[in-house]
């Protein structure tokens, strides 16, 4: 069930990418929640081949649920997250690169431009044009993709929509109770349900890879190390693990708060650290990263960094790269503020000789720098001043904010209900007697970071909305229109430069040029989405 | 009428046993005698009118119609003036001490002012009260607001001004001087041994000596002001008296050749040090017990930047235990820092423990460079705008000119 600004950017997601006709279903069904195909047929008002090849399509792209329900018999249901996510795509295809070269690129693109795909027809898509050595190439890299599960095998499991499986097996637990159910046996029934589900979806996805039959005729019988030999299973259809990728963008933009906190070289030993326990960071919820050593650390350092420029010390010789790593991690960690107030801003925690890094810490630093940016920009930075204050110091009386805050109250009043018309503050009223007088009660201001992280996640949505019909509007402007038609006609795409007049040519070097801002706008819009929604610690659900 | 109540009515008038019937017409005068006595007695002369109309009619009509008791009701205000010892005094106060009406003390009140012998001063902290205070009296600094207020308003400029100056002052302290190309390239850090931050004494020794202002500020003032710069998030606050946790044990064996140099230091130093220092941290919660040794030791830590000691500043801290080792034979000043950090003592205060420094940062303003740059973020119009309405997106007036002129702007560098 989603609100009215989520259904609409969902909508004008699916429709950028698969047509208004798809884009017609997918607001109907998310409109409603759930709907069989009967109903679908009737509200839609299409033909049944299209709503069906709509439905495909959307089942093919991972964005649409199946479930069973007694009343309706099979019901649809959109996979908002997915339909979210999609805005990232670029940003993925882009890591993949980064990460795996060329070939890796090619192969996630490939997926996601399929929704998703079995290793033969990756392969023999991508081998079009050299047949000799991309395929082994493809292979390996598309091992290593799986291995490192950026690739997920897609089961039977997770069409199916989870909500109601959830529901499902609450209900047998608590069929388990007897008697009347207290609090914490219902608080109980529910984890169950959860980890009961989550344990299935791992077990389904154990699938992707298989033994390699393994030949026994040259393996020393003498050798103690005995290798899994795994290799991808070619039956089995993949698609992309957008929480791996994800990972990747939470330790970039945890990388530049500590370059802007702090210092590049700063940033680089984080980069580092960071590196070293990448390949066990599979969940974004994780609250802390592994253990791992100094000396791990220093050896994920890139070689030519210049640790030494960063930091002010003492002795005039370059002191090892231990001790500076060390100093560094130091820094990061606040060693120097034991105070709560220092281990809220920290990075990293120190703990004996291993370092871990506080990822629930950074995550909840970040939210708030967020709702502080929202407040700067519309309130000025007496607004945000308010807000650090009842952040970090529970709720206040009107006269005491405008006291420690050193401002003058018919300021602070103002702030404080503009501030609270977006939730930003909420008010909480103690009655001082026991007929609850407005003039004899205490208005006690406080910020509640769920409400206020959901609250601006509505409005980023509506802003990436109208971002996206904004670029849809620019695009369909009749001038434009017609030079782009021109450009699809197959003479003028071939030679662009003189089949199109100088007039022409500006013209769409203007659109290009606006193209590029709002989607640049809308990928930076898109991190602040991240961070509130899947960095929220605390489970920002819709339920 | 009934003659028994003319009777008990006359009867009040002549007091019993003067004028009975018996007594009067006796024969010989003798019986007249207390009757003569009593007439004497009574006032003699005109009726005296009657005091009506109540306390108006008391001073301002009738004979003995004269200020005279005004007067005394303006006195009396003076003198509880007086005894308040500088403060305002609030006309309900006057009311309820000299149990005078209210339109009493009204009046009294506006001759007062217009003779000028008192004057209405206004109270910061309760604006709507009448507040009045003698004329030759300057009210309390703690009423008119500190040096934060001017005319009963809050000074936003002057307090704007003097924290940007606390600001670089406290920034000075907190970043290395580099030359410089280098300083903006890569930004070093000094890292966790070093203590040369400020204390909010050294802010105000700063300010006094800069001239920035000619009013009188206390310490009190200029940690207000750094709490507020804490809050804008630009410094931040930390304890005093601290180690990294892996510090050397090196470092104490090298500190013995170096004890006369700090036993001389400590001299130089005492004598440059504050009294009002002193005395807060004696006052603050410490977790390190004999104050006044730690006093003295951190005081040489904090003040370490007046010596030249720029060698000696990481070798300092064990320097300095290992002395207060050889002076006072007890560990008192080794163990509570190394327990600050290791322990996480869950009272607050503790930490803060022996002193506060500041130390300036640079803000943490990630994500804000992203969307700080929609329109949307700004729009008064947010709320009202849809796909389908009069205002919308695809024809929206703030994304025309943010389209046209400003080039994408690279935030990652």
């Amino acid at each position: 069930m989603a609100d009215a600004d989520t259904a609409r950017l969902c909508t004008e997601i699916v429709r950028s990418v698969f047509g208004p006709l798809t884009a017609t279903v997918t607001s109907i069904i998310l409109t409603h929640g759930r709907l069989g195909l009967p109903q679908l047929l009737r509200f839609s008002k299409l033909k049944p081949r299209t709503v069906r090849a709509a439905i495909l399509v959307l089942v093919q792209h991972n964005l649409l649920w199946h479930s069973q329900s007694e009343e309706e018999g099979e019901v649809f249901e959109i996979n908002i997250d997915e339909c979210l996510m999609r805005l990232r795509y670029g940003r993925y295809v882009w890591l993949a690169e980064q990460l795996y070269g060329k070939s890796g690129g090619e192969i996630v693109q490939l997926v996601l431009d399929h929704g998703k795909l079995r290793p033969p027809d990756i392969v023999a898509q991508l081998s079009i044009y050299d047949l000799v050595k991309a395929p082994a190439l493809l292979t390996q890299t598309l091992h290593k993709l799986v291995d490192e599960a950026y690739l997920k095998p897609s089961t039977l499991l997770s069409h199916f929509s989870p909500r109601e499986k959830l529901i499902r097996y609450e209900g047998e637990e608590k069929r388990k109770i007897s008697g009347f159910p207290t609090a914490r046996e219902v608080r109980e029934a529910r984890e169950t349900a959860q980890a009961r589900l989550t344990r299935e979806e791992e077990e389904a996805e154990q699938v992707g890879m298989k033994r390699k039959a393994k030949d026994h005729s040259h393996k020393a019988s003498k050798r103690k190390a005995i290798e899994e030999d795994m290799e991808v299973d070619d039956g089995v259809y993949f698609r992309v693990n957008c929480e791996r990728f994800n990972i990747h963008i939470r330790n970039k933009l945890i990388e530049t708060a500590a370059s802007e906190r702090f210092n590049e070289s700063a940033s680089t030993v984080l980069r580092a650290t960071l590196k070293a326990t990448e390949p066990r960071q599979r969940k974004l919820t994780d609250v802390r990263s592994d253990p791992t050593s100094f000396a791990n650390v220093a050896m994920h350092l890139p070689d030519d960094v210049d640790l030494a420029a960063g930091l002010v010390l003492q002795s005039s010789k370059t002191p090892p790269t231990m001790t500076l790593v060390k100093e560094y991690l130091g820094i990061l960690a606040s060693a120097d503020n034991p105070t709560p107030a220092g281990r809220a801003a920290s990075f990293v925690s120190l703990g004996g000789s291993k370092v871990q890094v506080e990822f629930e810490i950074i995550a909840r630093r970040l939210q708030r720098r967020v709702l502080e940016s929202v407040a700067r920009e519309r309130h000025g930075h007496e607004g945000v001043r308010i807000i650090r204050l009842l952040a970090d110091t529970g709720m206040m009386d009107e006269k005491q904010i405008s006291k420690i805050g050193m401002m003058a109250a018919k300021d602070a009043r103002p702030l404080l209900s503009a501030m609270s018309a977006e939730s930003l503050v909420s008010l909480q009223e103690v009655p001082k007697s026991a007929d609850r007088n407005p003039t004899r009660m205490f208005y006690l201001w406080y910020v509640d970071l769920q409400k206020a992280s959901t609250v601006q996640l509505r409005s980023l949505y509506k802003t990436l909305y109208n971002i996206a019909t904004r670029r849809q509007a620019e695009q369909e402007e009749p001038n434009l229109k017609a030079v782009l038609d021109k450009r699809q006609r197959s003479d003028v795409s071939q030679d662009e430069e003189r089949l199109l007049t100088r007039n022409e040519r500006e013209l769409l070097a203007q659109w290009e040029k606006k193209r590029e801002k709002l989607t640049v706008l809308e990928m930076r819009v898109e991190e602040a989405v991240f961070i509130l929604r899947d960095l929220g610690t605390f489970a920002i659900n819709d339920d | 009428m009934q003659p028994s109540l003319i009777r008990r009515q006359l009867g009040g008038l002549v007091p019993p046993k003067v004028a009975t019937p018996s007594l009067l017409s006796s024969g010989s005068g003798a019986g007249l005698g207390p009757l003569v006595n009593f007439y004497s007695k009574l006032p003699k002369g005109a009726a005296q009118t009657t005091a009506s109309g109540g306390i108006k009619a008391r001073f301002f009509n009738g004979k003995n119609a004269s200020a005279a008791p005004l007067l005394f009701t303006i006195f009396g205000i003076f003198g509880i003036g007086y005894t308040i010892d500088y403060q305002r005094i609030w006309t309900k106060h006057i009311k309820a001490k000299t149990q005078l009406h209210q339109t009493v003390v009204d009046r009294c009140l506006k001759s007062l002012t217009k003779r000028g012998l008192v004057k209405t001063v206004p109270d910061v902290r309760h604006p709507t009260r009448k507040t009045y205070i003698l004329a030759n009296l300057q009210p309390a600094t703690e009423l008119t607001g500190g040096p934060w207020y001017t005319d009963k308003e809050l000074d936003t400029e002057f307090i704007k001004l003097l924290s940007d100056v606390c600001l670089k002052i406290v920034r000075d302290r907190s970043f290395p001087r580099m030359k410089g190309l280098q300083e903006t390239e890569h930004r070093p850090l000094y890292p966790c041994s070093h203590t040369a931050y400020v204390t909010s004494q050294q802010v105000l020794t700063f300010l006094q000596k800069s001239r920035v202002t000619e009013t009188a500020l206390t310490v009190e003032h200029v940690e207000m002001l750094l709490d507020v710069l804490v809050l804008d998030g630009k410094i931040e606050k930390i304890p005093a008296f601290r180690l990294p946790p892996w510090h050397d044990e090196a470092d104490i064996t090298e500190a013995s050749p170096s004890i006369a140099r700090t036993a001389s230091k400590r001299r130089r130093v005492e004598s440059s040090s504050d009294a009002s220092d002193e005395d807060r941290r004696k006052s603050a919660n410490s977790s390190v017990r004999g104050t006044v040794r730690s006093n003295r030791v951190s005081k040489r830590l904090l003040s370490g930047d007046d010596a030249d000691a720029d060698d000696d500043r990481r070798r300092k801290k064990p320097k300095v235990e290992h002395s207060d080792h050889s002076s006072s034979g007890s560990d008192r000043a080794s163990s509570p820092p190394l327990t600050l950090l290791s322990e996480q003592n869950p009272r607050e205060d503790a930490h803060y423990g022996s002193g506060v420094v500041y130390r300036a940062i640079h803000e943490e303003r990630l994500p804000s460079l992203g969307i700080s740059q929609a329109p949307c973020l700004r729009c008064p119009r947010f709320d009202f705008c849809s796909g389908q309405g009069s205002v919308n997106p695809k024809e929206c007036v703030y994304y025309e000119p943010w389209l046209v002129v400003a080039p994408v702007v690279d935030v990652q560098s």
